[in-house]
C-alpha cells in the first residue's frame, strides 16, 4: 500500500545526539510529574479530595493533567526533532 | 446475568473479521520475504503505525478492564489509564529512535546488534516468549468471556475461533497484515469510544425512579448448586415462568439540588454534578456457595477518589507495605510499556528514525485520548442502569446496550477485533523471537529467507495453540492481574537491559544477559511467591506468603540494573560495546 513520498531523514550523528538530550530533558519532567501524583496518591490522598480550580477535584485534574501533559510533552519533543527543511534526500 | 444472542453482533464481527481475512491474503505477497513478513518491508506510513501502536496496546485489559474497574470502583481504574499512559513517554523519549536505529526485526536485534551474542539472543528471545505468553492468556480468556453471553457460544469455542482467525492472518502475510487489523482496530474502538462519550454527555444524569427503588436497590443472591446450575433469589436461574435473573444495576440515588434529571453536560460539568451526586454502587459478600450482591450507597465525591477498590483501599491507611505495593505497580506501568516486545517490534515496521518518533506522538494522542474517555465510559456505566453484577468485563458493552442494539453489537464487535489486533501481534512478536533469534542459535549457517518464514509461520501456529490452550485452562482467572504480571515481567526482565546499552558504554554481553535472566527470574518468583497468587491461584492464605508484597517491580527493576552493572564491570573491558567481536 502506498502512503505517500518516502523521504528518508538524515540521520547524522550531531542530530541524534541533539534528539537524545532533548528526550532525557523531557523524560526528566515528565518522570518528575509523574513522580509528583505517584507518591501524593499515596502519602498525600486527602490532597486528592480538594477542590482547587475548575470546581473539580484535584484527583480529576491530576489526572487529566497527566494525561494532557504526556501529548503536549510528545508534540514538543516532535516540534523540537523536526528536521531543517533542506536536510533531506530523496 | 443470562445474554441472549445477539445476532447484530456476530453479523458486525464476522464483517469485520472477513475484511481482515481478505486484507491478510491480499496483501500475502508483501510478506513473502523476512523483512516483509517480520517489518511489513519497512513500509509502514509512520500515522498507520502511529494508530496501530494504539491498535496494538489497547487491549481487552484496558478496554474491558479499565471500564469495568471505573465502573464498579470509580478512580482506581484510571490510575491504570494514567500508569498504562505515561509508559509511553518513556518509548518515546528514550526508546524509540534508537531501536529503530539499532534493530532489524525482534526485540533482541537491538540488545545484540554491538555484541553478536548468543548469550543475549537466548534470554532475550526467553523474556520475549515469556512476556508475551502471559499477555497472551488474558487475551484469549476475555475472547471467551465475550463469545458466551453474545455469541451463545462456549468458552473454548470463542476463544479457538479467535485463536483460529489470528493464526490465519498472522501466517498469510505477517507483520503487513497485524498491522493493517490493528490500524482498523485502534480506529473503531477510538472513535466509537468518543461516540459512546458524546451520548454519555448527552444523557447525562437521572436519579432513579422513587416508585422502583426498593425493588431495583434489593439484595440479589446467587446459590451455586452441585450440579452446577444456580439459584437467582431462590429460584432456579432463568428467563421462564417460575424461574428468576440478576437485575442490570446502576443507578444514580441523588442530584445536586434535589434534581430529577440533568440534561445534557458538559466534559467538566459531568464530573462537577457527579462529584455532588450519591450513586449505588454493588459489592457481594460470600458465604460459601452463595454470593448476595448489596447496593451500597456513595458519594460521587468518594467514588472520585483514588483508594476505593480493594487493590488499593491500602493507600488510604497507615501500612506502609501496601503503599509500597502501590508504588510497586505504578513504577511497573511506567517501565513496562517500553519493553513489551510486541510493541518494540512496530518500530521496524516504518522506515526511519524521523517515522518512529512521528508513529509514537501519533500513538500517545491516540491512547491519551482513548484513556481520557474510560473515566466518561466508566462512570457512564456505572449510572446506565445497565451493569451486571456478576461481571465488570462486560460494562462497556452493556453500557453500549442502554443506549440501542446496533451500538451494543459495534462495541461488541470491536471488543472482539481489540483481542484479534493484540494478540496478532503477540504471535509475531513470539514466533520472531523463534525464527530469527532462537534458531540462529542452533543453526550455524544463516538461513534463507523462505526458510526463515516457514519456521516463522510454524512457530506462529504452535504459539497460537498454545494460546488456545491457555486461554482454555485459565477460564477463571482474573484477566487484568495477567497483565499485570506482564508488565512486571517486561519491566524487569528487557528495560534494564535496553536502557543500559543505550546509555552505558561500560555495558558488557555478560551484563544484559545475567540482567534479563535475573529480571525475568526475580519477577517471576516474587510473583509466584505473592499474596496475590496465593490466594487467587492457589487458594491458599495469603498471609503465609514469602513475600512482604505482591507488586515485584519496585525490588526486580533495580535488581535487574545492579545485576547487569555487576556483571559488566566484573567482565573483560574486551567485552564492553563496541569491542566484542563481531
Amino acid at each position: 500500500m502506498h502512503h505517500g513520498e518516502n523521504v528518508k531523514e538524515i540521520e547524522d550523528p550531531i542530530s541524534i545526539a541533539k534528539n537524545r538530550q532533548r528526550g532525557l530533558v523531557l523524560f526528566g519532567v515528565y518522570s518528575f510529574i509523574y513522580a509528583a501524583y505517584v507518591l501524593t496518591n499515596t502519602f498525600q490522598h486527602q490532597w486528592m479530595e480538594e477542590t482547587w480550580v475548575l470546581g473539580l477535584n484535584n484527583a480529576i485534574v491530576s489526572g487529566f493533567g497527566l494525561i494532557l501533559s504526556a501529548i503536549l510533552i510528545a508534540f514538543v519533543y516532535g516540534f523540537l526533532c523536526r528536521p531543517a527543511g533542506p536536510k533531506k534526500e530523496a | 446475568m443470562l445474554y441472549e444472542v445477539n445476532y447484530s453482533a456476530v453479523l458486525i464481527f464476522s464483517v469485520i473479521v472477513g475484511f481482515t481475512l481478505w486484507l491478510s491474503f491480499y496483501l500475502g505477497k508483501s510478506a513473502q520475504s523476512a523483512s516483509g513478513f517480520f517489518a511489513a518491508g519497512g513500509n509502514i506510513h509512520w500515522f498507520v503505525n502511529g494508530v496501530a501502536f494504539a491498535g496494538d496496546y489497547l487491549s481487552a485489559a484496558s478496554f474491558l478492564g479499565i471500564c469495568g474497574m471505573i465502573a464498579f470502583y470509580g478512580y482506581d481504574g484510571f490510575l491504570y489509564s494514567i500508569g498504562y499512559l505515561a509508559g509511553w513517554i518513556v518509548a518515546l523519549l528514550v526508546i524509540a529512535e534508537p531501536l529503530k536505529r539499532m534493530g532489524k526485526y525482534t526485540f533482541a536485534d537491538a540488545l545484540d546488534s554491538q555484541f553478536n551474542s548468543k548469550g543475549i539472543r537466548l534470554a532475550a528471545s526467553l523474556s520475549t516468549l515469556a512476556v508475551s505468553i502471559f499477555y497472551l492468556i488474558p487475551q484469549m480468556v476475555g475472547a471467551g468471556v465475550l463469545v458466551k453471553p453474545l455469541f451463545g457460544l462456549d468458552h473454548w469455542v470463542g476463544v479457538t475461533m479467535v485463536g483460529a482467525v489470528v493464526i490465519l492472518i498472522v501466517t498469510t502475510a505477517g507483520m503487513v497484515s497485524t498491522t493493517y487489523v490493528q490500524f482498523l482496530k485502534g480506529g473503531l474502538l477510538v472513535v466509537f469510544s468518543a461516540i459512546l462519550t458524546v451520548m454519555i454527555l448527552n444523557r447525562g444524569f437521572t436519579v432513579i425512579d422513587p416508585d422502583l427503588k426498593a425493588e431495583q436497590l434489593a439484595d440479589q443472591v446467587v446459590t451455586k448448586l452441585a450440579d452446577g446450575s444456580k439459584l437467582v433469589n431462590g429460584l432456579p436461574q432463568g428467563k421462564g415462568d417460575g424461574q428468576a435473573d440478576l437485575r442490570p444495576v446502576g443507578s444514580v440515588l441523588e442530584l445536586p439540588d434535589g434534581a430529577k434529571e440533568t440534561g445534557p453536560l458538559g466534559p467538566l460539568e459531568f464530573f462537577r454534578v457527579f462529584q455532588d451526586s450519591k450513586v449505588a454502587l454493588w459489592r457481594d459478600k460470600k458465604d460459601g456457595d452463595t454470593t448476595t450482591y448489596f447496593a451500597q450507597p456513595t458519594s460521587g465525591a468518594e467514588i472520585l477518589r483514588p483508594g476505593n477498590h480493594p487493590n488499593f483501599k491500602g493507600i488510604r491507611g497507615d501500612n506502609l507495605l501496601v503503599k509500597v505495593n502501590f508504588l510497586s505497580l505504578m513504577l511497573a506501568l511506567f517501565c513496562g510499556t517500553a519493553a513489551l516486545p510486541h510493541i518494540l517490534i512496530r518500530y521496524y515496521t516504518v522506515k526511519d528514525q524521523a517515522s518512529a518518533r512521528k508513529s509514537t506522538i501519533v500513538g500517545i494522542t491516540t491512547i491519551g485520548f482513548f484513556y481520557v474517555l474510560t473515566l466518561y465510559l466508566g462512570i457512564g456505566a456505572m449510572t446506565s442502569g445497565s451493569l451486571d453484577v456478576t461481571t465488570s468485563n462486560m460494562a462497556a458493552p452493556l453500557l453500549a446496550k442502554s443506549f440501542n442494539n446496533f451500538l451494543f453489537a459495534m462495541i461488541s464487535a470491536i471488543a472482539f477485533t481489540t483481542v484479534l489486533g493484540t494478540v496478532s501481534g503477540l504471535i509475531i512478536a513470539s514466533s520472531g523471537a523463534v525464527a530469527h533469534d532462537l534458531v540462529s542459535i542452533i543453526v550455524k549457517k544463516p538461513l534463507e529467507d523462505a526458510a526463515k518464514i516457514r519456521i516463522a509461520k510454524i512457530a506462529s501456529v504452535v504459539v497460537g495453540v498454545i494460546a488456545i490452550a491457555l486461554g482454555i485452562l485459565f477460564q477463571n482467572m482474573n484477566v487484568s492481574y495477567l497483565v499485570g504480571w506482564a508488565f512486571s515481567v517486561a519491566a524487569s526482565a528487557n528495560l534494564p537491559a535496553l536502557v543500559m546499552v543505550l546509555f552505558w558504554n561500560r555495558t558488557t554481553k555478560q551484563g544484559i544477559t545475567a540482567s534479563i535472566l535475573v529480571g525475568m527470574a526475580s519477577s517471576l518468583a516474587w510473583i509466584l511467591l505473592s499474596g496475590d497468587t496465593y490466594s487467587k491461584v492457589y487458594g491458599w492464605n495469603a498471609a503465609d506468603s514469602f513475600v512482604p508484597f505482591s507488586q515485584p517491580g519496585i525490588v526486580t527493576i533495580p535488581l535487574s540494573f545492579l545485576t547487569l552493572i555487576v556483571f559488566s564491570l566484573a567482565a573483560s573491558p574486551r567485552d564492553r560495546i563496541g569491542n566484542s567481536s563481531k
